[in-house]
């Protein structure tokens, strides 16, 4: 074909946006377009084909973010307008209030506050005391309760919540909550995640957390000027989002962590003998009674009997919780045993002879424990025995 | 009318009610550009974090600024260039703090995790032969392909991102596509396989 006689060359098509647009988006019109330009021999077929093949080399295959980061930043950017917002009101405040010199006015204020403040921190000691040291009854479904006293059961065996603005609270993409609540530093949210369940949490501030089974979590309805601080008993990975002005803080039953914004895992369940942190990422200094300890990105916190050990760890091996997976190097048996007993909330006995069996691999926690069991028994020479709700597991005697 | 046109239309009929007050046309103008910002981002670095904190910064600022805004005509440009001058903004401050002499975020065109994943585990032969044709052109040269071919965005446009005047644009672009044009197989050849 004689190149002389066509109306579009490649570099023409390429120069024309509504071949563009055809190529990125194209519709049943506009291919009709270009099939009747080139069956009337005005492109040739070639060009045609060469011409949309280097504008397809330039399209994005890049992923999309998330919905959940999406909310989540969203939400940090609704953060940031209050805030700017905030502080405009507050500079007009501080005109006002030096223009008018009134003592007696401030002095009330000042003294309702502390009186406000101090009245329920009695009580919540021991709230908080029982918090720390009582266990989740195992027929329980995951349970928030807000602070409003408003109690949500969530039957399914994942729960996905977030604090989307002040007031808004979802719960698996439904929006359960949207009055307006009296919000003040002092009300606090509850969240328990029972054996064989697990769920994930988005804080007003942006923070995510997972949460493990058999967890239970305390958090503000809003965090306070100063501080963000939780309360965890069980075991948490956080995604703590930055704030210099407002460090996080997250208060276990024998130790306390200091944060900016950071990713880490805690593990402090009330009646295991150990406690254990490992961070991922940024910094955190973790204070117990005595002492406080600065810890570094792919290092790990160990406490068990009095003892303290800080080492460096492959942290993947304890975040693999989160998508469902155990990894385990050189774990007794019985270590292994419990953990799946909290994963999956049900009764696993292990015979003594099998309690210190050294194990190494990845188990695939997605999968029913039967099914999970089974697999095992080739593996280590074990049998187990399945009765409602508990399991026996023993040495296979030939 | 199709998607490029209807979503030019609807960011100018979403800004201007943003302009007046109101704040669910803001959410949806987050709803409707993040994710075209977060892809622009990737190809300037892989750190979502750096890229979120870019977005942020963009629509805070677009947030407290809205009284002395005006008309716009393409909204989503002008979000793509408040985006691009802060992740400059972003890598001079992390260049101070780190010492390190690269003065600017380089555009690529395979910076996005998932494809690097691909590239180590199996090469289809597809993928092979783009990555090929790629790698003839400079940053500067993928950039302006990837405004022209993926954005869509006019050659003024063009000039005001890459900070450069009409005529370089658009040698730069020519030069580009010729250069393509000598790598790309050519349909002959591909025809004796069949």
């Amino acid at each position: 074909m004689n190149k002389d006689n066509l109306i579009y060359t490649v570099t023409e098509l390429l120069e024309n946006e509504y071949f563009i647009d055809s190529v990125v988006y194209p519709t049943k019109e506009s291919e009709l377009f270009w099939k009747e330009l080139i069956s009337e021999g005005k492109i040739d077929f070639r060009d045609y084909e060469e011409a949309k093949g280097i504008i397809l080399l330039f399209q994005d295959d890049y992923p999309e973010m998330s919905q959940t980061h999406k909310n989540q930043l969203w939400s940090q950017i609704e953060i940031k307008n209050k805030h700017l917002l905030k502080s405009n009101i507050r500079k007009l405040h501080r005109i006002i209030l030096s223009s008018v010199a009134s003592i007696l006015i401030f002095g009330g204020l000042f003294l309702t506050q502390h009186l406000y403040k101090k009245a329920p921190s009695q009580n919540s000691e021991l709230f908080l005391n029982d918090f720390f040291t009582s266990q989740i009854p195992d027929d329980e479904e995951i349970t928030l309760i807000l602070s409003d006293h408003d109690v949500i059961n969530i039957t399914e065996q994942k729960a996905e919540i977030s604090h989307l603005e002040n007031e808004q609270v979802t719960v698996n993409d439904q929006i359960i909550h949207k009055e307006s609540l009296q919000t003040n530093n002092l009300n606090m949210n509850q969240l328990t995640v029972p054996r064989g369940y697990s769920s994930q949490l988005t804080l007003a501030d942006g923070t995510l957390i997972w949460i493990n089974s058999g967890t239970k979590i305390i958090y503000p309805q809003e965090f306070n000027e100063k501080e963000r601080t939780i309360y965890v008993n069980g075991e948490v990975y956080l995604e703590v989002a930055r704030d210099e002005k407002k460090p996080f803080i997250v208060k276990t039953d024998q130790m306390d962590i200091h944060v900016l914004g950071t990713s880490f895992n805690v593990s402090a369940y009330h009646e295991d003998n150990f406690r254990q942190l490992v961070l991922i990422s940024g910094s955190v200094a973790v204070h117990t009674q005595n002492k406080k300890y600065n810890l570094l990105p792919n290092q790990a916190i160990h406490f068990e009997n009095g003892e303290c050990k800080i080492e460096e760890v492959d942290p993947l091996k304890y975040i693999a919780w989160k998508e469902g997976y155990m990894i385990c190097e050189n774990e007794r048996f019985s270590q292994i045993a419990t953990r799946l007993e909290r994963f999956y909330g049900k009764k696993i006995t292990v015979s003594d002879d099998i309690k210190n069996i050294k194990c190494n691999g990845k188990l695939d926690m997605n999968r029913e424990l039967d099914k999970l069991l089974s697999d095992l028994l080739d593996v280590l020479n074990i049998e187990f025995e399945k009765k409602t709700n508990a399991y026996h597991i023993y040495k296979h005697n030939y | 009318m199709n998607r490029i046109k209807w979503e030019l239309k609807r960011n100018s009929i979403l800004w201007e009610k943003f302009i007046t007050g109101d704040d669910k046309a803001y959410t949806e103008l987050y709803n409707l550009n993040v994710n075209h910002l977060f892809r622009y981002g990737l190809h300037f670095t892989p750190s979502h974090e750096t890229i979120k904190d870019c977005i942020q910064d963009v629509f805070t600022y677009v947030y407290s600024h809205r009284k002395r805004h005006h008309e716009i005509k393409n909204v989503r440009f002008y979000l793509l260039i408040c985006f691009k001058n802060n992740l400059y903004k972003y890598f001079k401050k992390e260049t101070e703090y780190f010492h390190i002499d690269t003065l600017e975020p380089v555009f690529s065109l395979d910076y996005a995790p998932d494809k690097q994943i691909i590239e180590e585990e199996e090469i289809c032969e597809r993928e092979k032969s783009t990555h090929l044709i790629l790698s003839v052109l400079t940053p500067r040269q993928k950039e302006v392909m990837y405004y022209r071919f993926s954005l869509g965005l006019s050659y003024e446009e063009i000039c005001e991102i890459m900070k450069m005047n009409y005529q370089s644009v658009r040698n730069l672009l020519h030069r580009s596509i010729l250069k393509v044009r000598e790598v790309y197989p050519d349909y002959n050849a591909l025809q004796k396989y069949f």
